[in-house]
């Protein structure tokens, strides 16, 4: 049992708390008008409340990018740091404090171009945390630069003539990486869908991806606006231990029974998602809750002050002449 | 084999949650001494030449170091006298062994005070951080505290504090075990452990039944372990070997229904009913019966859902039919000695 | 009895270094042998890689230091890992400097060596470590060996160290091992622990129980037939050879632990209360992490092995950010990828210890050999203004002390601290006054209180620069950390004011440090005609080549600085009551009177910039990177050339 940071002081003087969505508040956001990372922000908040995380007790860590901006609009600790390193550092918060619920935001050009050494990595560690990558497949803040997700052939400021790649898959690509443990795709314009996936995600222990499919006002809008008119570009993937929404398949009629359990069927749903003929698929792909949680298999016992004092000393006699 | 040695095998049995709570004790020591360390220096106390290391103390001035910060550290006295107090209080249970957890009844006194009195001192380390708190901010009332340093018992204690209560074993004959008087305590993640001596009545952890809690009723030590790795409170009672008590366990952690959640090992006959003490053989033969016939009842009882981590509710009405039996059971019960 | 006659052993490589020949006027008879009584000596074993000259070293070297003489052990390692047999290449072994009084650097050179074949022996001479008179027992079966081969390597190699004035004394190592054990291979190591025991008088009961300590893990069996070899280096020594080497204990009876710098590291981590590093392996860094892996857990702590340096240096902010100080190790490669993250650390102000053991370089470099030269890169190497702290421990027993005060000050001026040690630190094993680790050196779990009302995460002192951290957990505390210019409620701001407020805290905080230093201590007098200035590994040389230089009468000084940034103060002033200053550094320095270099363009040791640049002085230096640590009579040298003494080092 760690208690490694567990402080009675604070505890002594805990009242009976309960959250309301202000307490999870920061700053007006200042992304564009219409940014989907508005709605992820909102869906976040109303995850919090749902939760009752207290706002002291959780992180959200990003990187650099429109994203990024992320934790600035909220009530809770955060981390801004550096392009592509989010999850490095919210795998030191989380080692050194697993009491701590952590989150870690980063845009698609953040997790899966520059950071993603990283991403590979902390799939495999699976350390307890959520991480949504908001893929508006597209450079946003350095102003419309090709991005890992840009589609081939669109038109981009650094490849003006179409972007000369297919696109990277981040679902196959998560789904690939051994010990990944959840692996999930939403899209920012279906709040409902967003809510649910951000909060099976959260539950879910071990290291919670979500894809949160957005658009960017300027630069990406029309990637996304036949999906977002129509939903019959939509599937979704429904199942008990995934994510199901109320009412949303009398507008989504495109509905997939997916047991989430099943990994190789996940990777074959994931596959055919690159292909852009293909609906859209939203829901939990993969989940496996018992796959080895890095920062539970790296818990260490607390000890005092004196304790170490005591066991240092053991340890100079070692080296004693 | 003798009572001292149950109650190490139940200590041992428990040591999860015993030292959930030392850790949280042990830390609370640090915060306190660091805190004092850190408000010492205005009171004149020249600085240590070695607080910096070997290495500092060759080419750096300490004293110059720790006025840096000697004016925002100023404490006023009442304040850090308080908070000397209180690293006393909890480095006395730091330093304490693990027989602090094992609480004995005094002649003549009754469980429920007994567990109340071990709780209160054990819950110093509560109040004792409370104080350290309230003083190193600045919100200590003028000789307002020194309760909470001697005694500090579950009523006072918050729900994070209730998460974290410590664990108790109290050795109890068994004409003093009035179970139904512990209800009040199983709240939060308390343990409770009644090592019981000489006559017994056969089932009094019955009336415990209620859907959050971990009822063990058991004469086999090691059967305690359970207890220290259920989340919700809990309460077993060990009998002593070859007694003729009933075994069984109430575990709201392994499923739904209450015949998941029932499993009565051992069940003696009603007949030759004595009275222990001042308990009535009508009261122990109603308990039996009761644990008959949950063990009945609850292999057709339809699912109920597992709730951790709630008070007992002695009654009310509960939509579930698990609960609803429960709280059936607890009214038959005789209630008179509740509370 | 005879009396005892002194040589002088600090002095010159050459001559005073008590060559122990039959022929040597100074000495006297016991049992018909003459006894060298001398103040230091410098030993080494040399063989084939997995030979075990390492474990006979170490143990000579431990039995050594638990006698009471000063000891400095260097490793000597060979360039790959597997190297063939008999090849200068898979030279391995360990250089042990005894002393009769503390023995603070590696020494000059070799003055006897015991090698387990004629081609490693030649890597030694190549190298140029051993005295030009040195004494060598060489194992003697490969001049008689069947392989024509071998034969024609043997007398080969012996026209080539014959250019030397050597005596090479033969040992008959496998003949006599094979009496004891079937494969020599596995017993010579032992068989020369016995021959050196002999040598230099070692106590038999100590060795006896450093064997038995050394293979506690396998069978009696064999901790007794290691005894037996031992016994019979012993007595092949006493009936053999016809001199013995006496370098008496010092005095100095306080207790004491022997170790190398990185293990001191490693320790000096977890007594200055630090709960997490991580790191990506590098040499020679990474034998901090094998340490910690190894017990770091026992204390609460968690030793992280990430994915790249980046990661690690993350990883560590992270920690950081959320709780105690955390650190993260790595050497000079690794320190030029985590640059980044160091700004960010700075800017967000994120407590944050990073060691670099430093390595030769650029880029890969010399992985395994010494170098001083992350100085300016650690100072400087940050793109943006990004004022942090760089100290160098200068010993083995400051690698461990530096830890406690480099926590200490990440902590209390919420910025990033450098520890630059070195290759030389790293692998270097030295006795020293054992640490007396304290309770409060572990600092205050993080703190959990609720932050004062109206309080903000960067509440600047106008002053002092300094402000007081929230961690995660305080209630009310909550804020976002960000490298972006932000004010004192880290809200991202642009606004001019805010970016010259916040630099200027970011940057007062160092001369606010400086105000707690004491000007650093001067060997020597405290004026004259010469001061060198030294950081890091080197001052153990230093030291004492000023000591010889002084004894001749040179009016030379030296100070060693632990605080490269900020710098102590005093420095100017001091400097100026010298006629001239120099570094001694192991970095590049162009030699004034090289081809193209002026005065302008001489691009001058690192720490001599950064003096000149913060003090004005004309500051000096002479600096060497030849992959080896610097040897206290190249530096004697250089200050009698400095002073304009000629002649040669008497
Ligand atoms: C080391 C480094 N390289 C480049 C940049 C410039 N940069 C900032 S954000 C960004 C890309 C942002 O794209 P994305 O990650 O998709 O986030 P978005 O803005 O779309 O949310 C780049 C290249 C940087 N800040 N740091
Ligand atoms: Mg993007």
């Amino acid at each position: 049992m760690s208690t490694a940071t567990c402080s009675l002081l604070r505890m002594s003087v805990e009242e009976d708390r309960s959250f309301e969505l202000d307490d999870y508040a920061g700053p007006v956001a200042r992304w564009c008008p219409g940014c989907g990372d508005h709605s992820v922000l909102a869906a976040s908040q109303r995850l919090l409340r749902e939760e009752q995380l207290a706002p002291e007790k959780t992180v959200f860590v990003s990187g650099i990018g429109c994203s990024g901006r992320f934790p600035h609009h909220l009530g809770t600790y955060g981390f801004h740091g550096i392009h592509g390193r989010a999850l490095p550092l919210a795998t030191g918060v989380k080692l050194h404090r697993p009491d701590l619920n952590v989150f870690a935001v980063m845009g698609d050009g953040d997790c899966a171009s520059i950071g993603a050494g990283h991403w590979v990595h902390a799939v495999r560690y699976n350390t307890d945390m959520v991480a949504l990558m908001l893929d508006n497949h597209i450079y946003g803040l350095t102003k419309k630069q090709t991005s890992p997700t840009t589609p081939q052939g669109y038109r981009t400021n650094t490849q003006p003539h179409g972007s000369f790649l297919p696109s990277l898959n981040p679902l196959t690509a998560t789904l690939g990486i051994t010990n990944a443990s959840f692996v999930a795709q939403t899209a920012e314009w279906i709040p409902q869908h967003l809510q649910a996936t951000l909060r099976a995600a959260y539950r879910h222990r071990g290291f919670a991806f979500v894809r949160v499919l957005q658009r960017c006002p300027h630069y990406t809008l029309s990637m996304f606006i036949d999906a977002v008119r129509d939903p019959d570009k939509i599937e979704l993937l429904v199942h008990e231990d995934g994510v199901q929404v109320d009412g949303l398949e009398k507008i989504y009629e495109h509905v997939r029974p997916h047991d989430p359990s099943d990994l190789d069927f996940a990777r074959r749903l994931a596959e055919e998602d690159s292909d852009p003929e293909h609906p859209i698929r939203l829901g939990v792909f993969f989940r496996d809750p018992s796959r080895a949680v890095y920062d539970v298999i790296r818990r260490v016992p607390s000890r005092s002050a004196g304790e170490k004092v005591e066991l240092l000393n053991r340890e100079l006699d070692r080296h004693a002449i | 084999m003798p009572s001292e040695q149950r109650v190490d095998l139940v200590l041992s049995a428990l040591q999860g949650s015993l030292e959930g709570f030392r850790s949280a004790v042990a830390r609370a020591v640090d915060e306190v001494r660091a805190e004092l360390e850190r408000r010492r220096q205005p009171a004149g106390v020249p600085p240590d030449p070695q607080a910096l290391g070997a290495l500092a103390s060759r080419i750096m001035d300490p004293g110059r170091f720790a006025g840096l910060f000697a004016e925002d550290s100023l404490l006023d006295p009442e304040a850090y006298a308080l908070l000397e107090q209180a690293h006393e209080a909890l480095a006395s249970l730091d330093a304490a062994d693990d027989r602090m957890f094992v609480e004995s009844i005094p002649e003549g006194a009754s469980l429920r005070d007994a567990v109340e009195a071990g709780l209160g001192r054990l819950g110093v380390a509560f109040g004792a951080a409370r104080v350290a708190e309230l003083a190193r901010e600045g919100r200590h009332r003028t000789n307002g505290h020194a309760g909470h340093l001697s005694h500090f018992p579950p009523p006072s204690w918050n729900r994070a504090e209730r998460g974290l209560a410590p664990p108790l074993v109290v050795e109890t004959p068994g004409a003093t075990l009035r179970a139904g008087a512990l209800a009040e305590f199983l709240d939060g993640a308390q343990k409770l452990v009644l090592v019981v001596q000489g006559a017994a009545p056969p089932a009094p952890l019955v009336r415990l039944i209620t859907p959050g809690v971990l009822v063990v009723q058991t004469k086999e030590p090691e059967e305690l372990g359970r207890l220290a790795d259920f989340e919700g409170p809990a309460v077993a009672a060990l009998f002593p070997e070859g007694s003729g008590a009933a075994c069984f366990t109430h575990d709201p952690s392994a499923g739904t229904g209450l015949a998941e959640r029932m499993a009565v090992e051992e069940l003696p006959e009603v007949s030759d009913l004595r009275p222990v003490g001042a308990i009535s053989a009508a009261q122990q033969a109603e308990e039996l019966a009761q644990l008959a016939s949950l063990s009945r009842v609850g292999a057709a009882a339809p699912a109920a859902p597992s709730t951790n981590g709630h008070a007992a509710s002695g009654g009310g009405d509960s939509a579930r039919p698990a609960d609803r039996l429960a709280a059936w059971l607890l009214r038959q019960a005789n209630l008179r000695d509740l509370g | 009895m005879t009396t005892p006659t002194e040589t002088r052993g600090d002095a010159a490589p050459a001559k005073a270094t008590g060559r122990p020949r039959a022929d040597a006027q100074a000495g006297r008879e016991a049992d018909g042998k003459i006894v060298h009584r001398l103040d230091q000596h410098i030993v080494e074993i040399v063989s084939d890689s997995g030979e075990g000259a390492q474990t006979c070293g170490k143990i000579f070297g431990t039995v050594s230091a638990r006698m009471g003489n000063g000891v400095w052990t260097v490793e000597i390692i060979p360039a790959e890992i597997e190297p063939p047999a008999r090849s200068p290449a898979g030279a391995s072994g360990n250089r042990i400097r005894l002393g009769s009084r503390e023995v603070t650097n590696w020494g000059d050179y070799t003055n006897l060596v015991i090698a387990f074949n004629e081609q490693v022996l030649l890597a030694r001479h190549r190298a140029g470590a051993l005295a030009p008179d040195a004494t060598i027992l060489l194992e003697d079966m490969w001049k008689r060996h069947d392989d024509p081969d071998i034969l024609d390597q043997w007398s080969a190699a012996m026209e080539e160290l014959g250019s030397a004035d050597y005596r090479i004394i033969p040992v008959p190592m496998e003949k006599e091992c094979l009496e004891v054990v079937d494969d020599a291979r596995r017993g010579k190591n032992m068989f020369a622990l016995g021959v050196l025991s002999a040598i230099y008088g070692r106590d038999r009961e100590l060795l006896e129980g450093a064997i038995a300590r050394r293979f506690a893990k396998k069978d009696d069996e064999i901790t007794r037939r290691n005894v037996e070899l031992l016994d019979r280096g012993m007595r092949w020594a006493e009936g053999h050879l016809d001199f013995q080497i006496e370098v008496p204990p010092t005095s100095d009876a306080s207790a004491k632990v022997v170790m190398n710098g990185n293990q001191a590291i490693a320790l000096g981590a977890i007594a200055a209360g630090l709960e997490l590093a991580s790191m990506y392996p590098i040499t020679p860094a990474s034998s901090v992490s094998h340490y910690l892996a190894e017990i770091f857990q026992d204390y609460g702590g968690i030793l992280h092995q990430a994915e790249d340096e980046i990661a690690a240096a993350g990883v560590a902010i992270g920690a950081s950010f959320s709780g105690k100080t955390a650190f993260t190790i790595t050497s000079g490669p690794g320190m030029a990828l985590k640059t980044e993250f160091l700004g960010l650390a700075i800017m967000t102000e994120t407590p944050l210890v990073v060691v670099d053991v430093q390595r030769g370089g650029p880029s890969t470099g010399l992985p395994t050999r010494v170098e001083q030269s992350d100085l300016l890169a650690a100072l400087f190497g940050q793109p943006g203004d990004a004022p942090h702290v760089v100290l160098a421990p200068a010993t083995i027993e400051e690698c461990f002390h530096s830890m406690v005060l480099a926590r200490r000050i990440a902590e209390t001026f919420r910025t990033v601290v450098i520890v630059l040690s070195d290759a030389n630190l790293a692998t270097g094993v030295q006795p020293f006054p054992r640490p007396e680790p304290r309770a409060e050196w572990q600092g205050s779990p993080p703190d959990q209180g609720a932050v004062p009302d109206g309080a903000r995460p960067y509440e600047w002192d106008p002053r002092t620069g300094l402000s007081t951290r929230f961690i995660p957990g305080q209630e009310g505390g909550q804020f976002t950390a960000t490298g972006l210019a932000h004010d004192e409620e880290s809200h991202v701001a642009y606004d001019p004011q805010v970016n010259q407020r916040s630099s200027r805290a970011r940057s007062r905080k160092l001369a606010v440090l400086q105000s707690t230093l004491t000007p650093p201590p001067i060997y020597g007098e405290g004026s004259g005609d010469l001061l060198v200035v030294g950081w890091g590994s080197t001052k153990g040389a230093i030291e004492e080549a000023v000591e010889r230089a002084r004894a001749e009468g040179l009016s030379v000084s030296s100070t060693h600085l632990t605080f490269l940034s900020p710098l102590p103060p005093g420095l100017t002033e001091m400097f100026g009551r010298f006629g001239r200053v120099m570094t001694v550094e192991i970095n590049y320095s162009d030699e004034p009177d090289d081809p193209f270099i002026t005065p302008e363009n001489r691009r001058r040791g690192q720490l001599a910039w950064l003096l000149r640049a913060q003090t004005l002085v004309d500051v000096d230096c002479w600096t060497r990177v030849m992959a080896e640590p610097l040897r206290p009579g190249s530096i004697h040298e250089v200050i009698r050339d400095r002073l304009a003494v000629t002649g040669g080092v008497a």
